[in-house]
């Protein structure tokens, strides 16, 4: 009677720290955000995303940082001096600025067939604005 | 539990090693859209390792002048939690997302920016994280191949010298 009042703490007690164990590992290998299967927070065109990071950064922040972003507008450049993050410049109409949108290594050879002046859709996440125009990452092209 | 396990493995002092290649735009300027950064951090639990492959700098060749920026929220770690844990906890990355680099590079005379070569000099400035402005000053290597320029330098950072407060559970395991 005792030995299996015993025998089944022990296996409670296991069970208990198994539990915990597969909870703190799933913790732990959290996946990363999905961009391409998450739904977008704002759609909006490259020229319009400048124009307001430009009219109040801080508020624009506020509004679009870590959110996923709909960008429309015109391919000026492919930036492929980084083969980390081949990226894609959308053009606004200020001459220096663009949308910068870095996509993972493994979407180079969709990047290299975009051709410049070609109207493109991109999603991604939004990171904020540098001296070279707002900046977008783990993009994915919608056409 | 979720600050525990993640947070112990920050140690207090934070590298960040930079691998530009700029190229000239115009008259004397060398520029980068898409610089790299690394962010590394030893603990004796693991290392942590991030990059960052959006980094803005512009380099003045005739002064020196030296600037860069980094956003914070363009860091990829491998694991999703560290991540979260670096942007939320530690940079507060919604309220600071950009820091910076302002400075020169001191020797720029020695730079021959006509030829390939290697070149050392120390690059000086002010480095801004979480809008706290510090002097620094750090050994560089500048690489000229091809008409475009390379730098690498490593910035050591104490976490609080720039106000990243280590989350209070752990801080006497640091």
């Amino acid at each position: 009677m005792i030995k299996s009042t015993m025998l089944k703490r022990i296996i409670l007690f296991i069970i208990i720290i198994g539990i915990i164990g597969v909870i703190a590992y799933k913790m732990w290998n959290k996946p990363h955000r999905d961009i391409a299967a998450a739904k977008k927070d704002f759609t909006i065109s490259a020229d319009a995303f400048y124009k307001e990071y430009e009219k109040d950064e801080t508020a624009a922040n506020t509004k679009y940082l870590e959110k996923i972003i709909e960008v429309k507008g015109v391919v000026l450049d492919i930036e492929l001096e980084n083969p980390q993050e081949p990226t894609v410049a959308l053009s606004t109409s200020q001459p220096d600025i663009t949308v910068r949108c870095g996509f993972k290594k493994e979407l180079i050879d969709e990047i290299k067939k975009l051709k410049a002046n070609e109207v493109i859709k991109i999603k991604g996440k939004c990171d904020g604005m540098d001296m070279f125009g707002v900046v977008l990452t783990q993009c994915v092209l919608l056409r | 539990m979720k600050i525990k396990l993640i947070s112990i493995l920050f140690a207090s002092i934070f590298t960040i090693s930079s691998a530009f290649t700029l190229k000239l735009d115009g008259s004397d300027k060398y520029m980068t859209k898409n610089g790299k950064v690394f962010f590394f951090s030893h603990t004796d639990m693991e290392d942590i390792k991030a990059e960052n492959n959006k980094v803005a700098s512009v380099l003045d060749s005739k002064t020196g002048k030296l600037q860069i920026e980094i956003l914070i929220k363009s860091f990829v770690f491998k694991k999703a939690l560290m991540e979260e844990h670096f942007n939320e906890n530690y940079m507060e990355s919604t309220k600071y997302p950009k820091s910076k680099f302002d400075g020169k590079i001191d020797d720029i005379k020695a730079i021959d920016f006509s030829k390939d070569g290697t070149y050392k000099s120390t690059v000086s400035g002010n480095l801004t994280i979480k809008d706290k402005t510090n002097a620094v000053k750090t050994n560089a290597t500048f690489t000229i191949k091809d008409g475009k320029l390379n730098g690498k330098t490593v910035f050591k950072i104490k976490l609080a010298d720039y106000n990243v407060e280590i989350p209070a559970v752990v801080k006497d395991k640091i």
